[in-house]
């Protein structure tokens, strides 16, 4: 299973090889899986613990659909709306709110963190891994009620989320 | 009286780059639309078929000149990056045998970033690397990848902290040893042509000496010569000197925290 | 003047500002740690010089890395009238190395320095020693 993962991490350092030089002959073809290997023998391990998972390829096409969908439903309406408040359109209320997660994987925590803070108006200032708690800064923070500020901020990420992490 | 020493030093280089402007032409550009004769040769020679005794096999310049045409600079070069490095080493030798806490939990940065510097880290080695083993196609090389490749311990013991990465066994014992096993194969490269016969650096055959490193690969990709094998060992060897540089750092740094 | 002279006049004003600042930084300020930054950014600003004067400014112009891997004479002709000039990068890379080595040593020994006296300032550093030859 271990050494699974490192097959995993070779194989996706191979892809990235080719894409950052864009040119196949028989000399890249013989030096990309050295230089992946070196890769994946430093960090391998670390980087996917969970291989079947890594190579699904469902799960990368969730990656992509989730990533067009985020950046041109959920970013545009948010822009929108910090642009409203912004105009004197709308009214605001900035706090710092927690709001709970409950993924199991660092990369879901990670990917759910760095979606609030990329949409405009929320911001994740710091993480409670314990607790399950991020701390966020929230520009309409009316209320605090656990359940509902989840609902608002994290619900849009979460099927997505959960669908190319976890499960 | 220091104010006054400041601000003749100061003037003498002002005026030295001014001077400088009205020799290049004021004003304008500071190089030629023509290129200059040493550049143009270069050029010429560096992947040229038809002159034997001048090519270098590679089509990146700046790497045919640092480590065939002016191979012997760039050797005392790295000497003197070296120097520097044993001499930082030796101005803090005591800390080399001193054991940072181990703790047996991961303090460091939060989760979000240590999960996101996992993948960064993953792929400034790959890249580092593809430097180093392209460097004679491509620019890039063994300086860059292996300055690009120091990222990684700085990175480890910032996001992670030294005692993470010690559990991983980065320590600078092995950094050392990557360091000198490394430099040891570039000397080796570098005196290779004499054994067999040729010149010191030699890289192609010249006059006197029918001695050539592979020039081409199978499918006559360029390989350089000993360009590639010199990029390659260079990539490793800095690797691990700014590795043991930045583990001495760390370690000075958590020892004094510990006071 | 055209447009192209007051550009490379500001282009070579702001390099001389940027090598006068740093200049002064190095001499006038008393904190080890600025003084080595300074002599960074002296050197970084020699790069940008060097980089300049091995640029080329004509169209069309190609870095200096041949596409073609067994060129025939007119090939390397067109590659040498659009090339840039590859020494200045070479000695480019050279410096970036010595500057890095030069500044890695520095550092330890400003952390020395600052383990025997206390203080990064030369200023205090030069006091302290003075007090102590008085005391002998």
């Amino acid at each position: 299973m271990m050494r699974a993962g490192y097959i995993a991490v070779w194989l996706a350092g191979i892809l990235i090889y080719f894409l950052i030089v864009a040119r196949i002959t028989l000399f890249d073809l013989v030096v990309a899986p050295i230089i992946s290997m070196v890769a994946a023998l430093i960090v391998g391990g670390e980087v996917v613990k969970k291989p079947g998972k890594a190579l699904s390829p469902k799960r990368w096409l969730y990656g992509l659909a989730y990533t067009l969908y985020y950046l041109l439903v959920v970013e545009p309406a948010c822009h929108l709306r910090v642009a409203s408040m912004v105009l004197g359109l709308r009214d605001y209320m900035p706090d710092i709110v927690e709001v709970p997660f409950d993924y199991r994987t660092d990369y879901a925590v990670a990917a759910t963190a760095n979606s609030i803070t990329n949409t405009p108006g929320t911001i994740v200032v710091d993480i409670d891994p314990e607790a399950k708690k991020y701390f966020v800064h929230w520009l309409e923070a009316y209320t605090r009620d656990p359940r509902i500020v989840r609902e608002k901020i994290i619900m849009v990420f979460d099927k997505w989320i959960k669908k190319i992490f976890e499960d | 009286m220091t104010g006054l020493v400041a601000a003749v030093s100061i003037l003498i280089v002002l005026f030295a780059l001014a001077y400088g402007l009205v020799v290049l032409g004021i004003s304008g550009p500071p190089a030629p639309a023509k290129l200059r004769l040493l550049g143009e040769k270069y050029l010429y020679y560096m992947i040229n078929p038809a002159t034997k005794y001048f090519t270098a096999e590679s089509p990146e310049g700046v790497s045919a000149i640092l480590w065939d045409y002016r191979g012997l600079d760039t050797l005392y070069e790295t000497m003197v990056l070296f120097g520097a490095i044993i001499g930082a080493i030796l101005v803090y030798r005591e800390y080399l045998h001193s054991e940072p806490g181990k703790t047996g939990k991961i303090y460091g940065l939060s989760l979000i970033v240590r999960a996101v510097s996992k993948i960064i880290i993953w792929l400034t080695i790959i890249i580092a690397v593809a430097f180093g083993f392209t460097g004679q196609i491509t620019p890039g090389g063994g300086f860059v990848g292996g300055a690009a490749f120091a990222v990684v311990p700085v990175l480890l013991a910032l996001v992670y902290t030294l005692g993470y990465a010690r559990r991983l066994g980065l320590t600078h014992r092995r950094a050392l040893l990557l360091r000198a096993t490394f430099l040891l194969l570039l000397v080796l490269v570098i005196i290779t042509p004499l054994i067999a016969g040729g010149y010191v650096f030699q890289n192609q055959a010249k006059p006197g000496s029918s001695f050539s490193f592979p020039g081409r690969f199978i499918d006559s990709t360029p390989l350089g010569g000993s360009i590639f094998l010199l990029n390659l060992f260079e990539l490793f060897a800095v690797a691990g000197a700014f590795t043991v540089a930045f583990i001495l750092l760390g370690v000075i740094a958590s020892l004094k925290e510990g006071d | 003047m055209g447009v192209g002279e007051v550009f490379w006049l500001y282009v070579w004003l702001i390099i001389m500002a940027n090598a006068g600042m740093a200049l002064y930084g190095l001499i006038m300020r008393p904190n080890v740690l600025k003084k080595i930054a300074c002599l960074t950014v002296l050197a970084d600003t020699s790069f940008i010089v060097l980089a300049l004067i091995g640029y080329r400014f004509k169209y069309p112009v190609s870095p200096y890395v041949m596409t073609s891997w067994a060129p025939d004479n007119a090939t390397l002709t067109r590659f040498i009238s659009e090339s840039v000039d590859p020494l200045p990068p070479t000695l480019t890379i050279t410096a970036v190395v010595i500057n890095l080595s030069i500044t890695i040593l520095l550092v330890f020994l400003a952390i020395r320095l600052y383990e025997v006296y206390g203080t990064l300032d030369v200023k205090k550093i030069a006091m302290i020693k003075k007090e102590l030859r008085g005391e002998q």
